[in-house]
């Protein structure tokens, strides 16, 4: 097998929770020994609810937040430690597509000078010149060229999401990191995007590392997806694997909470989730989804002592993935 | 039970007038939850906050009528408005955190809701409090009653404010937008305690959404808006099966499923209308594929109305001349 794009392995983020006088009183564990690989060409989807860690994970792997442990390869190169000009290199490989582009376009920046600032700030000159990089960039993303002079505002959500695209695309990266790059946007415009990232792929051969919280929409931007819980992956697979027969509780009981359009599919198997995520900083021993896992109450005693002592792994990270669930409790 | 006719609401800005509701229609019976689906802008909150009264003090110009239980809303004015409110229609918010006050304990601010319409001291009203957050599933309501919203989660804020809304049992429960900030497993929580309170006290819910899933799940009629009007009203069945507004139908080709092959989505061209300055014809005719099909420019120069004699309804030009083609690929 090829060397992956990208290859994390056991990769942690924790942030210092500062105590009384300066002292390490804690961690937030946002992201907590979470292992994947990218190959060339093909999309990863993270997924997962808020405060799961996938933007984290986004964020670390862009090296905007230094991991605090782990391993991060691009070509097989180890990229954790870069700094200064090796950082700035692997920045021109590496893009990022932010959740809001509202907040994350320069308003007082015309947005031709907004997606040729990577090439300036990387000094990088195009053969033609940036201008003409930039009507290219701007027509590739379903902009027209001569509305490069125009400002942020004076563009719709969508538009303004391409803007970010072609910003991200500028440098021919061979990642974008895509953040909830859909999820502002209303369902109509969210399809013109979602196509758009795909033709992209299809005509460049670019990586995504797509994260989302809508189930659906990674169901039909990835090709293998990381279901991501309190900053572990709870299950990994082929996208066609996990959606068609997903095995770890807390992937049947998200995907069971998706309201369907289907209305004759209903009540094949509603699983409902109590209570709420417990907090990062102290999450539950062993397996952290126990304390709601619709499966871990029905199973006896011994069993569940091993649920919340040893930490479970592999592509679906559960001890006891063929065991029943439980039914969801009354309503009310 | 609630009659809204032809209600047009227009807000003065710097830049003109801009038309947020162009003649919407809606009917309610008691005890029947309708669903009121439209992207950001169509007037969906505008809606609900025009039944609420919560124009009354605005420069907001206001025509057309509201009815309920035979009153008419538009014509009252404040002082008696306010009876109204919360006694007899009662109003969720998407963002709890926002819609109540940081200063005063949960108890104290249902029991506030309470007191506005029922002369009771402050201890009884918090006793009141206590068991309505019992009712909407909040564990250890004695308690918890004295917590301040920050403490709450995002989804026990949401608990809080619907035991709000319904403390003075109103026959209308208006919901906007209440599950959009929620994560989806949250989210089957709150749709279910709604439905489940629904069916023991038989009040009629207008529930504002932008999400069909939760539509299909929830509601037995489905108001489909677009640019400040009713585009298509219908059945969730008949909306599912036999869309008849082109919009409709476009909705929900680019909506991304959880089930079926189809990789691909069909996105709405263009993007949602200006409402400053809105086409004589039909609002959708610029976004629409079967407006072509419509002699003689019908759709450009026209606005077509809506036959809300009927079940099942349009505003369409092509719907009505029988034009339109047979229905969407039915999606797996």
């Amino acid at each position: 097998m090829n060397t992956p794009l990208l290859e994390v392995s056991e990769l942690r983020k924790h942030f210092p929770i500062k105590g009384a006088f300066g002292r390490t009183a804690g961690a937030v564990k946002a992201v907590d020994s979470v292992s994947f690989t990218l190959q060339r060409g093909t999309t990863l989807g993270l997924v997962g609810e808020s405060g799961c860690g996938k933007s984290t994970t986004g964020k670390v792997l862009m090296r905007l937040l230094d991991p605090t442990s782990g391993s991060i390869k691009l070509d097989g190169q180890e990229i954790s430690s870069f700094k200064g000009k090796e950082l700035n290199a692997f920045r021109r490989r590496v893009q990022m597509v932010f959740q809001n582009p509202a907040s994350s376009l320069n308003p007082r920046m015309s947005i031709g000078a907004a997606i040729a600032s990577p090439m300036v700030e990387q000094g990088i000159r195009p053969p033609g010149g940036v201008t003409a990089r930039v009507h290219d960039l701007m027509d590739r993303v379903g902009l027209r060229p001569e509305h490069a002079n125009r400002f942020p505002h004076e563009f719709s959500g969508g538009q303004r999401q391409r803007i970010g695209i072609a910003r991200a695309l500028a440098l021919d990266p061979d990642v974008v990191i895509c953040d909830e790059p859909v999820s502002a946007l209303d369902v109509s415009v969210q399809a013109q995007v979602v196509n758009l990232l795909k033709d992209i792929q299809r005509d460049t051969g670019i990586s995504y590392i797509f994260i989302a919280h809508d189930l659906a929409v990674v169901k039909h931007m990835a090709d293998e997806v990381a279901v991501m819980y309190l900053g572990k992956i709870m299950e990994q697979g082929p996208n066609k694997r996990i959606f068609a027969d997903p095995r770890h509780p807390y992937t049947r009981a998200l995907l069971s909470a998706v309201p369907s359009v289907d209305l004759d599919a209903a009540l094949t198997e509603r699983i409902r989730l109590g209570g709420d995520l417990p907090s990062p900083s102290n999450p539950p021993s062993g397996c952290v989804f126990r304390t709601r896992c619709p499966a871990h109450a029905l199973l006896p005693a011994t069993q569940q002592s091993r649920c919340a002592s040893e930490v479970p792994a592999g592509e679906v990270a559960c001890h006891f993935p063929a065991a029943p669930l439980a039914v969801p409790a009354a309503r009310g | 039970m609630l009659s809204v006719k032809d209600l047009s609401v227009r807000f003065p800005t710097d830049d003109g007038m801009v038309a947020a509701l162009n003649g919407m229609d809606l009917q309610l019976h008691r005890g029947e939850t309708v669903g009121l689906v439209g992207e950001s802008g169509s007037g969906k909150s505008v809606t609900s906050q025009a039944i609420m009264g919560l124009f009354k003090e605005s420069k907001a110009e206001i025509s057309g009528e509201i009815s309920f239980e035979g009153t008419d809303l538009l014509a009252l004015d404040e002082d008696r408005m306010r009876a109204f409110r919360g006694k007899k229609i009662g109003m969720i918010f998407q963002d709890p955190l926002s819609a109540m006050h940081p200063f005063y304990t949960v108890g104290s601010q249902i029991g506030e809701a309470y007191r506005v319409h029922n002369k009771v001291s402050r201890k009884a009203a918090k006793q009141v409090a206590i068991d309505m957050l019992g009712r909407v599933g909040i564990p250890d309501p004695k308690n918890r009653a004295n917590s301040y919203p920050h403490e709450f989660s995002g989804g026990m804020r949401q608990r809080a404010m619907i035991a709000m809304a319904l403390v003075c049992e109103p026959e209308l429960l208006i919901a906007d937008e209440p599950t959009t900030a929620l994560d989806v497993t949250v989210q089957a929580q709150i749709l279910d305690l709604i439905s489940g309170l629904q069916a023991e006290t038989n009040s009629a819910v207008i529930f504002v959404t932008h999400d069909l899933g939760v539509v299909a799940q929830l509601c037995q009629r489905v108001v489909v808006m677009y640019g400040g009007q009713c585009v298509e009203q219908a059945s969730v069945r008949q909306i599912f099966t036999s869309p008849s507004h082109p919009y409709t139908r476009g909705l929900m080709a680019s909506m991304p499923h959880l089930t079926g092959e189809d990789d691909r989505l069909t996105p709405i061209p263009g993007s949602p209308p200006a409402l400053l300055d809105l086409p004589p014809g039909c609002i959708f005719a610029d976004r629409c594929d079967v407006a072509a099909l419509v002699p003689g420019n019908r759709c450009q120069t026209e606005r077509p109305q809506l036959l809300s004699t009927s079940e099942h309804a349009a505003r369409c030009h092509a719907h009505e001349m029988g034009l339109l083609p047979a229905t969407i690929k039915a999606k797996a």
